[in-house]
């Protein structure tokens, strides 16, 4: 067996958190499931360092690298550095500290999510280019009418017709269906999961 | 006679010169248990224990020895003890069942017995003769010596009564014979060579006629058997039984008729052995024995059985021995029926072998008789050993024999006198033999002095061990069960010509060598050589490549279509792009609209409009910004009027975030919904109303932490290293120890795991305290049903969510200047999608026009 240590200390865990969801006993919900959480948070918290210290170490093997491209690494380490110390030195909590999050990291952001826009409708428009055939077809007639049921245009082109809003209604309740199938294929997915974790079955921390 | 010879096995008749069966294979000539069928005549070849001698010697079957070995092994002094001393390698239990039961062939005619007892003695004195003619310088006078202490040995067991009468019963014809042997010694070899020369065509002779032997008497017995002639001129003229069989009676010398009144008549009724039904009939044998046997058989048996009656047949213990061996000559060789003198030098060496181990084996605790105590450990182990030797054994000792047992100078000599069974058992009889008959004469106790005491040596642990179980049984074994064992214990084999294989299985298990061919299966050769090279066929081959080429392809990736016009693809994307942006700047530049087009107005906006409007004014309402800076666009329009009516109802704003950036965003976001309001008149500040939790690490994991213990969960905020203040000791969370102590819990989201999770960890943690979501349109259907089922209290979903929202306050907000230009931007991307369409369509149109008009 891998890591048998590891595997035994997540079933245990899984256990004594599970049996404290469902038993009320006042040792497991008031101090071990508290403290095995706070345990988990603080492990999190160090992996969130360690990804920190990994993606610096990749840029800079990609800044020693003689190879073309090395520039935006160099740029990621040199605004990493700026913004780590302009945060150790005003704190979070500065409002000219935040700004450089408001001002930077929302535009582009944003800007990615524009040039995702304008691909989407470049592939709409040549959607029958590549495909001639039915589901083509099926995705091209549903992307219309969601995209003038998401617009209001019902009711711009049609007006207030009888019955329109039930049609409306019906309409924007289709994707709520998709995602009910979804969310219980989650649910599912997720309690086989956590019970293949907590029989050792599944062993994503043995490495 | 038949002229066939039964298959022991399947039992159908096969011809007599076959060695196996022709229906089951099964081997007819090695198996002994020729003897076994009462069908099965006498051995056809009447040189086939000699065959086996020589083939334990040399490892060969019998029937295989060419013809230039014999002469050669003939002329080698120490052949004869050669064969000896290999037949007393091979078989060692033969003599234990010759004495056992010895006789097993009826005799009936008294004449034929009578000439036979002379043939034999013509044979062993020739075989004497011919044996002493191949001995060396130095072993004649051993054997002379041993010759001469035979009749002392007799001598020994004998009562003094009847001791001299013995001595002159034994003396005058034996030493007649040695005598004769003697003086026959140093006779020219032409006369021996005549003899071998017989033995060397025997087996040619024998073997096409194996009937001769049994339908005819033997040639001892025919007085017109030209082989007779052969003898010795002392023997020639001492034989009275050359001349018909039927006055043999009258011709019989004195000394021999002497005998007749003094015979004792088998006792009826006795239990003798099955294979003896000659007993019944000794009265009439005993005009047959010689006068020198006929007075010793009154003495010994008045030694052994004082007080049997006069009319049985007595004969003394020597005799018995001989008697015995004699049988199971006749019946194991062919050997009484010819005049070889081989075959006469064998017997008298046979007759000096046994008799001579009567000297130096001690009889201590056994019988006195001479023989019987010479003979094996096996043989002492039967009924007469120890404490359980029969009373008339005992009696030879005591002189008195016991009661109620039949003594055995009365059972044996009739069974064992060679004068009553060897001249039956090979015409009439031959079925009803058994394998006791067929002991070699080469028996243990006929071993020559140098050859008993080794075996002596080598069997006396045994035989001590085997006295000690002897007391249990075997004592109580009658003779004629004893004789029941197997032929292949006493079977004379040859480790050459017989399969020792043992069937393992099938309706042959337990039997020895019947199915041959397993030694003719099992051959070894060099195992094959196989060649790598697979061999096909040219079909084969032919499919062997388009399988080959078929799964090359499939390992290919497939090649994409290049595009034809790179550039024009950007061109295409930059004039959509231009398109997109034209368009909303114009219609953001528009400003509001008075009367802008209606969204569709969600069922869950409402609730969530009711719930806000439900809540105490003060009251403290966790704030839960967890969105991505890049969805900040719209999830900021889509909650800045819920935000902006919080802060018109003095609501007390604490922000808290799993996503690193979110502090900051909420910052922005609490920032824009106060200045936007203009809520700076109303006494709202965001110091004091709005408090930042900071960033929970773990993502889904500290929501959990966060419901169970929120003051662990967000210990610092952000606020406590700018003002080195206890977030829940701000103003803004007095009061609030848990989750269920805020009024109302809203999580703006751009996530549907996320809000799951809020949903999941945290709102069962809440109480009675409503949960509200704000969410972008992408992940609204993943998160609607949450509303649906009842554990968030209401839903704001993307632009759309907020127009109407600020449609239900009435109040014109961010989300209705956002969404002119939202709608917009759809209707530009609905026109782009379906001009290109259009144009598909026309290309393809055009194309099936120009294919047809081609064609």
């Amino acid at each position: 067996m891998k890591a048998p240590v590891a595997t035994a200390i997540a079933i245990s865990v899984a256990v004594i958190l599970l049996m404290g969801s469902f038993l009320p006993i006042p040792l497991l919900q008031d101090v071990l499931q508290p403290y095995l959480l706070a345990c988990a948070v603080i492990v999190a918290g160090v992996a969130t360092l360690i990804g920190i210290y990994n993606l610096l170490s990749v840029h800079l093997g990609k800044l020693n690298a003689p190879k073309a491209g090395n520039l935006y690494s160099l740029f990621l380490l040199l605004a990493f550095l700026v913004t780590f110390i302009a945060g150790l030195w005003f704190t979070p909590a500065d409002a000219g500290f935040q700004r450089v999050v408001t001002h930077i990291q929302v535009p582009v952001e944003t800007s990615l999510l524009a040039v995702l826009a304008i691909s989407l409708t470049y592939t709409s428009l040549r959607l029958l280019k590549k495909r001639q055939d039915m589901m083509a077809w099926v995705f091209v007639v549903s992307t219309f009418v969601f995209l003038i049921a998401t617009g209001g245009y019902i009711g711009l082109l049609l007006g207030d017709v009888p019955g329109l809003r039930g049609f409306s209604n019906f309409i924007n309740s289709l994707p709520m269906a998709g995602a009910r199938g979804i969310l219980l294929g989650v649910g599912l997915g997720s309690l086989t999961t956590g019970l293949r974790i907590v029989f050792g079955a599944d062993r994503p921390y043995s490495g | 006679m038949p002229e066939t010879k039964r298959c022991p096995m399947c039992g159908k008749p096969n011809p007599a010169d076959a060695e196996v069966c022709q229906y089951c294979q099964a081997q007819l000539k090695p198996i002994v248990g020729d003897a076994k069928t009462p069908e099965t005549p006498a051995p056809k070849d009447e040189m086939d224990w000699l065959r086996e001698l020589a083939g334990s010697e040399e490892s060969q079957p019998a029937n295989e020895i060419p013809e230039e070995t014999e002469p050669a092994a003939l002329e080698d002094d120490s052949f004869l003890l050669n064969r000896l001393r290999s037949s007393s390698n091979i078989e060692d239990e033969a003599p234990k069942e010759a004495d056992t039961a010895p006789f097993s062939v009826p005799d009936d005619s008294e004449e034929e017995g009578n000439a036979d007892w002379l043939h034999i003695l013509e044979e062993s004195s020739a075989r004497k003769e011919s044996a002493d003619h191949d001995l060396s310088a130095e072993e004649k006078p051993d054997l002379d010596k041993w010759l001469e202490t035979l009749d002392k040995d007799n001598e020994q067991p004998l009562s003094s009564d009847t001791q001299e009468t013995d001595e002159t019963i034994k003396k005058k014809p034996r030493r007649k014979i040695t005598d004769r042997l003697k003086k026959e010694e140093h006779e020219p070899e032409t006369e021996m060579n005549g003899w071998l020369n017989t033995l060397r065509e025997e087996p040619d002779q024998a073997a096409p006629e194996p009937m001769e032997a049994t339908d005819s008497p033997a040639p001892f017995t025919s007085p017109a058997n030209d082989e007779n002639e052969a003898l010795p001129d002392w023997l020639n003229s001492e034989t009275p039984f050359s001349g018909d069989l039927k006055a043999a009676d009258t011709t019989l010398p004195d000394w021999l008729t002497e005998e007749k009144p003094e015979e004792a008549p088998a006792a009826p009724g006795e239990p003798v052995q099955a294979s003896q039904p000659a007993q019944t009939d000794q009265p009439a044998q005993k005009s047959d024995l010689p006068d020198w046997l006929q007075d010793m058989a009154p003495d010994s048996a008045a030694a052994a059985a004082p007080e049997a009656s006069a009319g049985q047949e007595v004969m003394p213990s020597w005799l018995q021995d001989e008697t015995s061996d004699a049988a199971s000559m006749e019946m194991d060789s062919p050997m009484f029926g010819d005049s070889d003198s081989d075959d006469q030098a064998d017997l008298l060496s046979g007759f000096h072998q046994k008799e001579k181990p009567a000297e130096e084996v001690p009889t201590e605790g056994l019988s006195a008789d001479p023989f019987t105590s010479a003979v094996s450990a096996e043989v002492s182990d039967a009924p007469f050993k120890g404490e359980d030797l029969p009373d008339w054994i005992k009696s030879q000792e005591d002189g008195t024999p016991a009661e109620g047992e039949i003594p055995a100078a009365e059972a044996e000599p009739l069974s064992a006198s060679p004068f009553m069974e060897n001249e039956q058992s090979e015409p009439e009889t031959a079925g009803e033999t058994t394998s006791e008959s067929y002991a070699h004469p080469f028996a243990a106790d006929n071993l020559p002095d140098w050859l008993e005491t080794e075996e002596a040596s080598e069997i006396l642990p045994e035989q001590a061990a085997k006295e000690e179980t002897a007391d249990l049984a075997p004592a109580q074994l009658p003779g004629w069960l004893a004789a029941m064992r197997p032929v292949e214990a006493v079977a004379p084999e040859s480790p050459g010509s017989l399969d020792e294989r043992i069937e393992k299985s099938g309706p042959l298990a337990g039997l020895r060598g019947v199915l041959p061919a397993d030694k003719q299966t099992i051959k070894y050769r060099k195992p094959p050589v196989y060649s790598v090279k697979l061999k096909m066929t040219e079909t084969q081959e032919a499919h062997a490549g388009m399988l080959e080429e078929l799964l090359k392809n499939e390992n290919k990736p497939s090649s994409a279509k290049r595009e034809s016009a790179q550039g024009s693809k950007r061109l295409m994307q930059l004039v959509v792009a231009l398109v997109l942006i034209v368009v909303l700047i114009i219609f953001r530049g528009a400003g509001l609209v008075d009367t802008p087009s209606r969204p569709y107005l969600s069922p869950f906006v409402t609730p969530f409009y009711d719930q806000i409007e439900s809540l105490t004014a003060g009251s403290p309402v966790l704030l839960a910004v967890d969105y991505e800076p890049g969805y900040a666009g719209e999830l900021k329009a889509a909650s800045n009027a819920a935000i902006q009516r919080l802060m018109q109802k003095q609501q007390r704003i604490a922000v808290i975030s799993t996503v690193p950036a979110g502090p900051a965003l909420a910052e922005d976001l609490l920032q824009q919904a106060y200045y936007s309001q203009q809520m700076i008149d109303s006494g709202y500040t965001l110091n004091t109303h709005t408090i930042s939790l900071g960033y929970l690490p773990g993502g889904i994991t500290s929501l959990k932490e966060l419901a169970l213990r929120p003051k662990q969960a967000a210990r610092y905020g952000l606020t406590v290293t700018h003002d080195g203040l206890i977030p829940w000791d701000h103003p803004a969370l007095e009061g609030v120890n848990s989750l269920t102590d805020f009024a109302a819990v809203i999580v703006i989201t751009d996530s549907v795991d996320t809000g799951r999770g809020w949903v999941e960890q945290v709102q069962p943690a809440l109480g009675s305290t409503p949960m509200l979501l704000i969410s972008s349109a992408q992940a609204a259907p993943m998160l609607e049903p949450y509303v649906q089922s009842g554990q968030l209290s209401g839903m704001l979903s993307g632009l759309a969510g907020s127009v109407s929202y600020e449609n239900i306050l009435q109040q014109p907000g961010t989300g209705q200047s956002y969404w002119i230009a939202f709608q917009g931007g759809i209707a530009v991307v609905i026109a782009l999608i379906l001009v290109g369409i259009l144009l598909e369509l026309f290309v393809i149109l055009i194309t099936s026009r120009r294919t047809q008009s081609e064609a």
